[in-house]
């Protein structure tokens, strides 16, 4: 007869996956309040946009797609809400998943309203680019010119006002960059020594820890780390938004695994004092 | 064009989350069903982006409305790439290959001095820092910011150390400074791990929600 010992570490996954939703479910429905501190990271972007020169372009660039829009979408409406508190005019741009460009387009065409955001005057959607490298060299020469025509009325990007005066990166005052992949090597490798304007970052949570080092040297200004640097932007904004109500099953699920991790570690380390199996 | 807001589009959008779902149950038809669907749908998805935002705005409508002809060139040249194909002229994808590399390797070398030469010299942080030395408003004490670059200056000699396989490491004082660093690594490794299951815990936290909320109207 196998021990307690053995058991915890053959649990059947199926109950563990079956915890796990009931704890989610719960925290999804009953909101514990728990303490949520803003960390200077996310600081970094608020203070990026609070300083943003109104007349310059920001521009906002995407590159995540349905598969992640668990994270980078709560943190793309945040970034962009603040943007239109500010009345700062800016542009969408899509890199690397075609996705993106219909997933931010959405996200802006939706707070546009509330903020009296016009297409074309107040922002603009220059669309999806396969190629990170060749767009951004160009956009360091001529924006117009690399681009050409904007993604949702197919017009010349000279024919909008809000590219009036807009030539290349000396026009643009702030930079974020939505991503689910490494993007932020093309942004500050090929442009960050053409322009004045803070690059911010809000990637996955599994990629934000190798940002670390580019913040500590001050390359990006500011990161919103995953779900929970969204939540700590809705705090900063003052909205209860997604992440607002995520966090609690978010902190709630890394409870129940560590739970999980030290049970299967009890587990392992008894049944070897038994002389069982590890 | 159905809208994800759309009642159709929620349907879709649960089932569709659903039998991806079922393979925490066991292997089956209706996941493997979806998970093609879902791949098909992003290839799909990709050309027609591929067209619309790319090639037809800055190469067909130039090449065939507005006289720019010698883009007809740059087809030549994507076609080269098939080439590799073929035993008797793969020699000429060499040449599209070689353009590509040649772009590349320039790119390369400018992102890569911009990228790493600010964490240069970003790494070398005064041991003792003074109140003078803190940017305004910063939260962290000088004896705290002095213990921080004390530790960065730890780490980052320990980890490089630890990198470091010109000779072997016999030496005693080397052996502990590269195994310190080693156990840098486990932290920084642990500390990514931790992040990846917070992230994958967003995005199931995220389709239980459209489940929840979207399709059953449920918080």
């Amino acid at each position: 007869m196998s021990s307690f010992a053995e058991n915890l570490q053959n649990i059947d996954r199926r109950y563990l996956y079956l915890t796990l939703l009931l704890i989610v479910v719960i925290g999804l429905l009953v909101p514990i309040p728990l303490p949520l501190a803003v960390g200077p990271q996310a600081r970094g972007v608020y203070d990026a946009i609070e300083k943003a020169d109104p007349r310059k372009l920001a521009i906002v660039s995407t590159l995540w797609s349905a598969s992640t829009q668990g994270e980078n979408r709560p943190q793309t409406r945040v970034i962009i809400e603040h943007l239109m508190r500010r009345k700062l005019k800016f542009a969408l741009i899509a890199f690397g998943d075609p996705q993106s460009t219909i997933l931010a387009y959405e996200v802006a065409d939706e707070l546009a309203p509330k903020y009296g955001y016009k297409y074309g005057r107040d922002w603009i959607n220059f669309g999806f680019r396969a190629d990170i490298a060749g767009t951004l060299k160009g956009m360091v020469r001529n924006i117009e010119e690399t681009l050409k025509q904007d993604t949702k009325e197919r017009k010349p990007l000279h024919q909008f006002p809000i590219m009036k005066g807009i030539r290349n990166f000396d026009d643009v005052g702030f930079i974020a960059e939505v991503s689910a992949s490494a993007n932020y090597v093309s942004w500050l490798g090929l442009v960050a020594g053409s322009t004045d304007a803070p690059f911010c970052y809000a990637p996955t949570s599994v990629m934000a820890p190798e940002l670390y080092t580019y913040i500590d040297s001050g390359q990006i200004a500011g990161m919103l780390f995953g779900i929970k640097g969204a939540a700590e932007y809705e705090r900063m904004l003052g909205i209860k938004g997604f992440t607002t109500r995520a966090i609690t099953p978010v902190s709630l699920t890394l409870i129940l695994l560590f739970v999980l991790i030290g049970l299967g570690n009890y587990g392992m380390f008894a049944s070897r004092r038994q002389g069982g199996k590890a | 064009m159905i809208e994800y807001s759309h009642p159709v589009g929620i349907w879709i959008g649960a089932i569709g989350t659903l039998a991806l779902f079922s393979l925490i149950l066991k292997e089956n038809w209706l996941y493997r069903l979806f998970e093609h669907m879902f791949i098909g749908l992003a290839a799909g998805y990709t050309i027609k982006a591929a067209w619309h935002e790319i090639l037809k705005p800055q190469w067909w409508i130039p090449m065939t409305r507005d006289g720019q002809w010698p883009w007809a060139f740059a087809l030549f040249g994507g076609f080269l790439f098939y080439t590799i194909f073929t035993k008797r002229y793969n020699w000429m994808s060499r040449i599209s290959i070689g353009i590509l590399l040649g772009f590349a390797a320039g790119q390369a070398f400018q992102a890569t001095a911009n990228l790493y030469i600010p964490q240069i010299r970003g790494s070398f942080k005064p041991l003792w820092v003074t109140q003078s030395m803190l940017p305004a408003g910063s939260q962290v004490t000088p004896l705290g910011q002095s213990l921080n670059n004390i530790l960065f200056l730890v780490i980052i000699i320990t980890v490089m150390t630890y990198f470091f396989f010109s000779f072997e490491q016999k030496n005693r004082v080397i052996q502990s400074t590269a195994r310190t660093g080693r156990l840098m690594l486990m932290f920084a490794f642990g500390a990514i791990f931790g992040s990846t299951v917070m992230a994958r815990m967003a995005l199931l936290i995220d389709r239980v929600w459209f489940l929840m909320h979207r399709w059953l109207g449920i918080g």
